[in-house]
């Protein structure tokens, strides 16, 4: 109910308004027709007045008497005092040669109402030489003269009718208003608005950078959504600020443990192996006596000095994988290796092809440190959650940019369901895999696109621009 | 005698080897390089039987210097000595026609092996290079298959193996299945150093194509 507040409420205004200006039109005419047959029976009435009179008298045999015309005057008067105005109508008493015999004060004049000889009977309305508007009838006397009553209509009934007219015709007037006005406000308001709640249901908060959601003459809906045009832009730039962030944080991370990783391999990796070869030469100056203490030490330093070098290689490993320098085909037959051999007895085998073209192979550290990261993420995903047994990965010029492919055999899961969400959502619930491979996508400066659906295979699509000639290797 | 030049650039393991190599019988260590550059040089000074080379250096990797004496067929062959023991540096060392891998941290014994392998043309790979299936013993592999395994060992992608071989992408994965499974090998670059190790297929069979294999 609440809910359509603004259509039941123009809804229920319309109707009323609607019905009212019918009514009122409904009044109007009944007005019309009832001052209509009151005017016709009111002329009627003061005609047969004025012959019964005179009948009457007439048949009491002072005819004569009262028949003289200043006798009938009177009688004319007494019919209907209102004759007294001349303005308000009049009775004639007229021969069959139309030559007026008598006439209330002034009736004269409305002589020329009457066009023809012989009477008639049934009220006319007929307009007199200045417009005004009477209701006319003639009757016969039993003197075989005619009596012509004539009642202004314009005089009688214009006060009332002008008051009702006045008042029925502004009241559809006002109904008429109230529609027009009902009708823009649907038109201007209920429509634009429900067009803007449409396209912010659309919106993607921080995809797009500006959207347009209304253009037209009303100035409160141009503020109210130029201020949420003005959101969605701030919401876009910290989106982008939030994105640059991660990807600069993880872009440090990479160069920090890069940077250790070599600090350790050129430093202590080195100096643990300068300490083993010191020992083994040690060795080989002292006898090879079973028993002897000094060879037993030396024995132990050695195998502690190899361990260490042992945890500082795999240290440097985690790191930063120093293979990466080898180039990306070198990089990704390395992964794949290792994921053969961490599954090896676990899972079934893994077969991982690679097909690079060799004229795009040649890409900088970073480049090939960013993919050999996303490969390894979607390759143990694939042999983790999807069961995969084949891996096959590309890279190939696609147009201006270069498309990186990872697809599996596996089981594959909804990956539209995946559609449009932020990946960074998608760490807070756990999906690192996804999270991570996005951030190196956006290190690549690349868009990705996952194809899978369940119990179909899983394809990563990375399409990214070449590197910059300064940064081939 | 057999003449060797060592290069590392890290002083106390080169001086360690050093002094490991002058006591060492029927062996003459001509000199000791710290860069890649000094390497070049002296070995194209002293033009050794066997090059000691490290993988890391300034100005010039272990890779890089292999390459060279690869394309100049200089008689000295390789034996790669690193810290890393990651598969790929054992393949790129192959690709850039190193004869052994060893790393810095093998006992002596293991690098007398070494170097006595590797000037002789015998592939030497350290045991500490993790490999899936070592022990399994090995079936002969056809001739195609080699020609397969020798294509991918250059660092071709299965669909350039297939065009010179003019045999289908898929045949090419079919021989690739069957010589893992004979040589019982998880991937590519296990079943190509198993090969290797297990003289299945020779070093000299794997005559590299310039530009193909990727350098350092």
């Amino acid at each position: 109910m609440k809910k359509h507040f603004l259509l039941l409420l123009m809804g229920t205004v319309t109707l009323f308004t609607a019905g009212n200006f019918f009514v009122s039109l409904h009044a109007f005419r009944t007005q019309e027709s009832a001052m209509d047959s009151m005017m016709r029976s009111y002329v009627l009435d003061l005609a047969e007045n004025f012959s019964n009179t005179a009948s009457f008298t007439g048949g009491r045999g002072q005819a004569q008497r009262h028949g003289t015309p200043g006798m009938m005057r009177f009688r004319m008067l007494s019919a209907d005092p209102a004759l007294q105005s001349p303005e308000a109508g009049g009775l004639l008493v007229i021969s069959r040669e139309r030559r007026i015999i008598t006439a209330s004060p002034g009736a004269e004049r409305l002589l020329p109402l009457w066009k023809g000889t012989a009477p008639e009977e049934e009220p006319r309305e007929v307009l007199d030489a200045k417009g005004e508007s009477y209701y006319v009838v003639v009757r016969p006397l039993d003197s075989g003269n005619v009596v012509l009553a004539a009642v202004s209509r314009t005089y009688l009934l214009a006060p009332l009718t002008g008051v009702w007219k006045t008042w029925i015709l502004s009241a559809m007037a006002t109904s008429a208003v109230v529609l027009v006005g009902m009708f823009l406000l649907w038109y201007w308001l209920a429509v634009p608005l429900r067009g803007i709640a449409e396209r912010l249901g659309n919106v993607g908060w921080g995809k797009e950078r500006s959207i347009r959601l209304y253009n037209g003459p009303i100035s409160e809906l141009e503020a109210l959504s130029s201020v949420i045009e003005r959101l969605a832009t701030e919401s876009f730039e910290k989106e982008e600020l939030k994105k640059r962030y991660v990807t600069d944080l993880v872009q440090a991370q990479e160069s920090t443990r890069g940077q250790l990783a070599r600090e350790l391999h050129d430093g202590a990796l080195q100096s643990t192996v300068a300490a083993v070869k010191r020992i083994q030469l040690a060795k080989q100056s002292v006898p090879s006596d079973a028993n002897s203490p000094l060879r037993a030490h030396l024995d132990t330093a050695e195998e502690v000095v190899q361990t260490a070098a042992g945890e500082i290689r795999s240290y440097c490993e985690t790191l930063s994988p120093s293979w990466v320098r080898l180039g990306l085909s070198s990089a990704l037959e390395e992964i794949a290796g290792r994921l053969a051999q961490a599954y090896e007895g676990v899972e079934t085998d893994v077969d991982i092809g690679v097909e690079l073209e060799a004229a795009v192979a040649a890409l900088p550290e970073d480049h090939v440190l960013a993919l050999a990261r996303i490969f390894q993420e979607a390759a143990s995903n694939s042999v983790r959650h999807g069961g995969a047994r084949f891996i096959q990965v590309e890279l190939r010029k696609e147009g201006d940019a270069l498309l990186f492919s990872v697809e599996d055999d596996g089981s594959g899961f909804d990956a539209d369901a995946y559609a449009g969400t932020d990946f960074e959502e998608l760490r807070t619930t756990g999906h690192r895999g996804l999270a991570n491979i996005n951030e190196r996508v956006r290190l690549l400066r690349g868009t990705m696109r996952i194809m899978s659906r369940p119990g179909e295979s899983c394809r990563i699509d990375i399409l990214f621009p070449p590197p910059s000639p300064g940064e081939t290797r | 005698m057999l003449r060797i030049l060592l290069a590392d650039d890290h002083p106390l393991t080169r001086s360690g080897l050093a002094a490991w190599l002058e006591a060492e019988e029927g062996v003459e260590l001509v000199g000791q390089a710290a860069d890649g550059e000094s390497a070049w040089t002296m070995l194209l000074e002293t033009q050794p039987d066997l090059a000691l080379l490290d993988i890391e250096m300034p100005n010039g990797s272990g890779i890089e210097i292999a390459e060279r004496i690869m394309k100049r067929k200089l008689p000295t062959n390789v034996l790669m000595l690193t810290a890393y023991s990651a598969q790929q540096y054992v393949m790129a060392s192959v690709r850039a026609g190193a004869k052994g891998f060893i790393l810095k941290s093998a006992p002596f014994d293991q690098l007398r092996q070494a170097i006595a392998d590797t000037s002789r043309g015998i592939f030497y790979l350290d045991p500490s290079v993790s490999l899936v299936s070592d022990e399994a013993p090995a079936e002969e592999l056809s001739e195609r298959e080699k020609e397969v395994l020798i294509l991918t060992a250059q660092g071709l992608p299965s669909s350039e193996t297939a065009r010179l071989l003019s045999i289908t992408k898929r045949t090419v994965a079919a021989h690739l299945t069957s010589i893992y499974a004979k040589l019982g090998a998880k991937n590519k670059t296990e079943a190509i150093l198993l090969a290797l190790k297990r003289g299945v297929v020779l070093l000299d069979q794997l005559r590299f194509i310039d530009g193909k294999g990727e350098s350092l």
